[in-house]
């Protein structure tokens, strides 16, 4: 195996504006797998969401332990509504054991009192000092290693923000598109002056995620509508790569994603065709994906094996003309074995190389 | 007695997902002397249907299947009252909720609302609903179906508990138990002992029909 002769920063720049790195890069997108790490360190998800030395030993090993060419962080979705003012519970029972943040008190509970509220001060509010601070940190020790800022989808962040979560937006939507609308507004400029502030603090891109305007949930039209201006308006105003996750089976929403939002990158679930999507718009928007996370049976609830021979797989497909950047499909989450994890960076220095 | 342009105006209201409007129609109708029953089978069931079928050709999302379930729901509380107990459980009864951890809300919501826009009557125990919730329902309700939910692979453990506190509690014979979510699958029913796995909403429903069939 030949020895790295691009940083990883290098390396995702190159596959992003479709140079040709040394080898593909492997993006991650750490969330609720930060659990090992939590467990690992005896911390629990509270403590380690809060602080920023706990925080940032968690998000270094995305990169140490797990072979990715990027950090991501926040690893949770909650900070934008915590930012705006909802309130959080962690759940320490059930299931798995601990659990990361939910909203369980929101800050708008009334349509009337949305008027009341106003655009956080990233430096100030929620925990998003607390982000920002892990983003120097990280710059500081790994400046060779590409931060990914994460923002979520507006109407994402609305669940969080207005009560009832997402029966509610879809009742809102299909009942006072107007008001959504006009959350929306708010939610996407709180969504603008986070990224904004993660990137002045070092972060080199924005990622973003759809993942409750979902094929089974909305129709085209209804994506065009509530989803597609908002990230457009976010992609025009960071000035960094913008990075769009659509959760579920992105297929009937890839046009707008690609000539509407026109991310620098689009990643996808395993349910989207790589062959398909590599074929269409494969010359003009980076793709990352896809090797199947997601759904049971899917390679990564098998042996590192069934991840290795997927992901080479995705390799073949994806990584001619660059452009390609291999990645899980989903968020890692903490019921995934974390050597399948690693067994990405394995496949990409075997057969990932240009 | 109801007028036919009252039932018209009931299921328009039904199907374009309008509360009030569906209430207050079927409090006029039973007023005017309309059975409970009759209001369900003249106009609520059929708007249901329109609702389904306009799903079924993508006129229709989640969106707006939700209003019109409230819309139903809204005339259903203003009638049910005149119902013989089998009647009040529609074409079969079904407790349908998230299991206790998870809040992803969004693939039992699309599955309630098929089930009840072809005539199942479901009580809605939400989302990171405690096991023991589950079971108390089961035993007040006495529902045909039990539909549990969860997108990620911890929570699944909060169905092998609910499933196994229904033996404990001697209902699990009494009732039929449907699984589904994202990392579920027909090994994993197996190993827990429910009755179905499904991987969407329609599944879900072409079982439910199977169950009513039976208890019918």
């Amino acid at each position: 195996m030949s020895p790295a002769t691009m940083t990883p920063i290098e390396r995702v720049v190159a596959a992003l504006t479709f140079q040709t790195p040394d080898r593909v890069p492997v993006a991650l997108y750490f969330q609720s797998g930060v659990q090992h790490d939590l467990v690992d360190m005896d911390y629990t998800w509270e403590e380690g969401l809060n602080h920023p030395r706990k925080l940032f030993q968690v998000v270094e090993r995305q990169y140490t332990e797990y072979g990715a060419d990027n950090f991501f962080l926040p690893v949770d979705f909650r900070v934008e509504g915590e930012a705006l003012g909802s309130k959080v519970e962690y759940r320490l029972k059930t299931g798995g054991g601990m659990r990361m943040a939910w909203v369980t008190d929101w800050a708008l509970k009334d349509k009337k009192d949305l008027d009341k509220f106003d655009v956080p001060d990233p430096t100030k509010a929620g925990r998003m000092p607390v982000i920002l601070e892990v983003i120097r940190r990280l710059n500081t020790k790994y400046p060779d290693v590409p931060i990914v800022g994460f923002v979520n989808g507006p109407p994402d962040t609305m669940t969080d923000f207005y009560q009832g979560h997402f029966r509610q937006l879809f009742v809102e939507i299909a009942s006072d598109p107007k008001f959504v609308h006009a959350v929306l507004e708010l939610v996407t400029e709180s969504a603008i002056v986070f990224a904004k502030a993660m990137l002045e603090a070092g972060a080199v891109a924005i990622a973003t995620v759809e993942g409750g305007m979902i094929d089974e949930a909305v129709s085209p039209a209804q994506y065009a509508e509530f989803v597609v201006p908002y990230h457009r308006k976010i992609r025009d105003a960071i000035g960094a790569p913008y990075i769009y996750h659509q959760c579920e089976n992105a297929t009937p929403f890839m046009d707008m994603i690609v000539n509407d939002i026109q991310p620098a990158c689009v990643a996808f679930h395993d349910s989207v065709d790589l062959a398909w999507a590599k074929a269409k718009y494969g010359s003009k928007v980076a793709l990352a994906g896809n090797v199947g996370i997601s759904k049971a049976g899917a390679p990564f609830y098998g042996s590192r094996d069934d991840v290795l021979a997927a992901a080479k797989k995705c390799l073949e497909i994806g990584m001619p003309g660059s452009g390609f950047l291999l990645s899980a499909g989903c968020e890692v989450h903490h019921g995934i074995p974390m050597e399948n994890v690693s067994a990405l960076k394995e496949a990409a220095e075997k057969w990932g190389r240009y | 007695m109801a007028s036919e342009e009252t039932y018209q105006q009931l299921v328009d209201a039904v199907v374009e997902g309008n509360p009030a409007s569906a209430a207050s129609l079927a409090e006029g109708a039973l007023a005017g002397g309309a059975g409970a029953y009759e209001i369900i089978e003249k106009a609520l069931i059929p708007a249901m249907n329109i609702v389904s079928g306009m799903y079924d050709r993508k006129e229709y999302y989640l969106p707006q299947m939700l209003i019109s379930s409230d819309a139903f729901y809204a005339a259903f509380e203003k009638v049910k009252g005149g119902l013989t107990g089998e009647q009040a459980r529609g074409k079969g009864k079904v407790v349908i909720g998230v299991v206790e951890g998870d809040i992803h809300d969004i693939g039992k919501n699309l599955v309630k609302t098929v089930l009840e826009a072809n005539g199942f009557i479901c009580v809605d125990m939400g989302r990171d609903v405690p096991i023991e919730d589950y079971l108390d329902k089961v035993a007040e309700e006495s529902p045909d179906i039990l539909m549990l939910s969860t997108l990620m692979t911890p929570t699944m453990l909060s169905m092998k508990r609910t499933v196994d506190g229904l033996v404990e509690d001697g209902l699990r014979d009494k009732v039929k138990v449907g699984i589904g979510g994202g990392p579920i699958s027909e090994e994993f029913r197996k190993k827990i002992g429910a009755d179905f796995y499904g991987d969407n909403e329609k599944e879900a429903l072409a079982w439910a029909n199977v169950v009513a069939g039976e208890v019918a």
